[in-house]
C-alpha cells in the first residue's frame, strides 16, 4: 500500500512520536509498503529529501512559513505538498500530529483526497477541539482516529462524542531488547525513575517518598535518569531531604542504553502527575522483567496491572509511593513474580509484530471506508 | 436588521489572501488567525474583490452553479456577515464599474453552501516548543542502519 505518513518532526528530533515512527515505518517498508514521510524542517542542515531504511523522508519548512505569515510562501509550500501527493498518489494518509503543519495537509487535499487515518498520541487540549480550530477540523475530517491507549480514546470521545463510532485503540508495541534481563539487585536496592526531568513526570514525589524508603533500607539508592528543566529543583530537593548521597542524577541516557540502565535497577517508578498517554517507560521496564510502581495516570493503568505486574498508587501521593516501594523491597519474591508477569504481558499485549500487524489492518480499514 | 447590500472590499490593511489550488487562504495579520474557503466561498471572495455588489455576486453564483437564487442569496449573505464579523472585508462605496472577474474554467464543482474555515489555534500551535534537540548526533546518522 502507498502510505503518506505525516508528522511534525522526524529523526533526528527525538520524542515519543519520532521513536515510534522510526520503528514502525521501516517495519512496514520491509513488508512491501511504500512509505513517504512528510515532516517539518526543525533545524538547518538537514536535507529536503533523504532515505531512512527504505522510507522516503521529505522535509518542508512548515513552521517557518507559518511563523512568517507570508501568503506567498504559504502558497508555494502548499503547491509543493500537492505535487508530492500527486507523485506519490497515496492510498492512505496517516496523520500523526495535530500540530500546525496539518494546515498544509488540509489545504493540499481538496481535489486529490486520500482517506486520512489520524493517530492520537497525546491528550487533546479541550480549548483546541472547537469547530473553528485546525485541531478540530483535522479530527472531524479524518476517516478514522486511532488512539494509543484506552485512556486517550475516552478523552477523545468526551470532547467529541461522535468519535465513538470512528475510533479505535491500537497500543504501541516494543521489541524485546537484545540485552537479556539479569536478576534484580536486592542487596543494595536501586529504585529507578527515568524520562524528561519536568514537573509533569512527578520525580519530586519520588524524592519525597525516598526519604521514607531510606529509613527502612539505608543502602537503597534512587537513580534519576534524564534531563530537563526540573533537574536543579530536584537536586536541591534531594539535598534538603538529606538524600544528597542517596539520589543519583545520571543525566540523559541514549535509547539503546536504556535496557542496561533498567538491568541495574531493582524496580522502576513512574510517578507522573499528568495523564500519560501511554507509558512507554513502564513497558520498557516490563520487558526487562522489572516490577513497575506507577501513578494511576492516563494510559499507565493499562500498561501496569495492579498487584500483577507492579503496583498502582494515587497521583500526587508520596506516602503511597513510599509504601509501595518498601513493600516490594521487603518481598523480593513477589517483586520477581511481578517482573516476570510484566515481561509476559509486554510480549503478548504490547508485542512489536502485533503492533505492525494492527497498523496494517488500520490502513486497510481506513482505505475500505472505516465505518462508512 | 437592515439586509446586507452594496459593495464590500477585502480589508487589505489587515488581510493577506490568495487563491491556492482553487481554495482561498486568508491570514488575518494582526493576530495570525488563518482562514480557508472552498470552491463557492472562494468564488464569492473573488467577485467581492472584483468590485461586484452583493446582488451581482449572488446572481453570478446562482448562474454559474445553476442553483436557486434564493438559496444562494441566503448562503452568500451569511458568509458575508461572517467575513465582516471576522474583519476580513469592509463595506465599500460604489466602486464604479466592476472589474471583470474571470470565471473558473471547466465545469464548476457541485454547489455546496460556502463555509469559512477558521483556525484560531494557529498562533497557539506555533508557540508550542519546538522539538528537543540534543542527542541526535549521538544516536542517529541518517541512512545508517539502526
Amino acid at each position: 500500500m502507498r502510505i503518506l505518513f505525516w508528522t511534525d518532526w522526524f529523526l533526528p528530533s527525538i520524542g515519543g512520536v519520532e521513536v515510534f515512527s522510526a520503528r514502525l515505518l521501516p517495519a512496514l517498508a520491509r513488508r512491501g509498503h511504500r512509505i513517504t514521510v512528510v515532516a517539518g524542517h526543525d533545524r538547518a542542515g538537514l536535507p529536503d529529501e533523504t532515505d531512512f531504511l527504505g522510507v522516503t523522508i521529505r522535509r518542508f519548512r512548515f513552521h517557518q512559513v507559518l511563523a512568517a505569515n507570508d501568503i506567498g510562501r504559504l502558497a508555494e509550500t502548499i503547491g509543493c505538498v500537492a505535487r508530492l501527493k500527486q507523485a506519490v498518489a497515496p492510498e492512505v494518509i496517516h496523520l500523526n500530529t495535530l500540530g500546525p503543519s496539518v494546515l498544509f495537509q488540509l489545504q493540499s487535499s481538496t481535489r486529490r483526497s486520500a482517506p486520512v487515518l489520524l493517530t492520537l498520541h497525546s491528550p487533546l487540549a479541550a480549548e483546541l477541539v472547537g469547530a473553528d480550530t485546525l485541531y478540530g477540523r483535522a479530527l472531524r475530517s479524518a476517516r478514522w482516529v486511532n488512539c494509543n491507549s484506552r485512556a486517550l480514546r475516552v478523552d477523545l470521545c468526551r470532547h467529541l462524542p461522535e468519535m465513538e463510532r470512528r475510533s479505535s485503540v491500537v497500543y504501541y508495541g516494543m521489541e524485546p531488547p537484545a540485552l537479556p534481563p539479569v536478576p534484580r539487585p536486592t542487596r543494595d536496592p536501586v529504585v529507578l525513575g527515568y524520562g524528561r526531568l519536568v514537573a509533569d513526570k512527578g520525580f519530586d514525589l519520588a524524592v519525597h517518598a525516598f526519604a521514607a524508603v531510606q529509613r527502612h533500607f539505608p543502602s537503597a539508592r534512587l537513580v534519576l535518569a534524564g534531563e530537563g528543566a526540573a533537574r536543579p529543583d530536584l537536586e536541591r530537593l534531594a539535598a534538603e531531604c538529606g538524600l544528597a548521597n542517596a539520589v543519583r542524577f545520571v543525566g540523559a541516557v541514549a535509547p539503546e542504553d536504556v535496557p542496561a540502565l533498567i538491568n541495574a535497577s531493582s524496580l522502576v517508578v513512574v510517578p507522573s502527575r499528568w495523564d500519560e498517554p501511554f507509558g512507554l517507560v513502564a513497558l520498557e521496564a516490563a520487558l526487562m522483567a522489572r516490577p513497575v510502581i506507577a501513578a494511576r495516570a492516563g494510559g499507565l493503568v493499562e500498561v501496569v496491572q495492579d498487584g500483577v505486574t507492579g503496583l498502582l498508587v494515587d497521583k500526587e501521593s508520596p506516602g503511597q509511593l513510599a509504601e509501595a516501594v518498601i513493600r516490594l523491597l521487603r518481598d523480593p519474591i513477589a517483586a520477581d513474580r511481578m517482573g516476570a508477569a510484566g515481561q509476559n504481558l509486554a510480549r503478548e499485549l504490547f508485542g512489536w509484530e502485533r503492533c505492525v500487524d494492527e497498523y496494517e489492518r488500520l490502513y486497510q480499514w481506513t482505505l475500505d471506508g472505516g465505518d462508512q | 436588521m437592515t439586509e446586507l447590500q452594496g459593495c464590500f472590499t477585502p480589508n487589505r490593511e489587515d488581510v493577506a489572501a490568495k487563491v491556492i489550488d482553487g481554495e482561498l487562504m486568508v491570514i488575518r495579520l494582526s493576530d495570525g488567525t488563518y482562514y480557508s474557503m472552498d470552491d463557492v466561498g472562494t468564488r464569492v471572495w473573488e467577485l467581492i474583490d472584483g468590485g461586484h455588489d452583493l446582488l451581482a455576486v449572488i446572481r453570478n453564483i446562482a448562474t454559474s452553479y445553476a442553483v436557486a437564487v434564493e438559496q444562494v442569496a441566503s448562503d452568500v449573505r451569511a458568509l458575508v456577515q461572517e467575513l465582516l464579523a471576522e474583519g476580513l472585508i469592509l463595506p465599500a462605496g460604489d466602486s464604479g464599474r466592476p472589474r471583470v472577474t474571470e470565471a473558473p474554467t471547466g465545469e464548476p464543482a457541485p454547489y455546496q453552501s460556502p463555509q469559512l474555515h477558521i483556525y484560531r489555534d494557529m498562533g497557539n500551535l506555533l508557540a508550542l516548543d519546538p522539538p528537543t534537540p540534543g542527542i541526535d548526533d549521538l544516536l542517529f546518522k541518517e541512512g545508517s542502519p539502526e
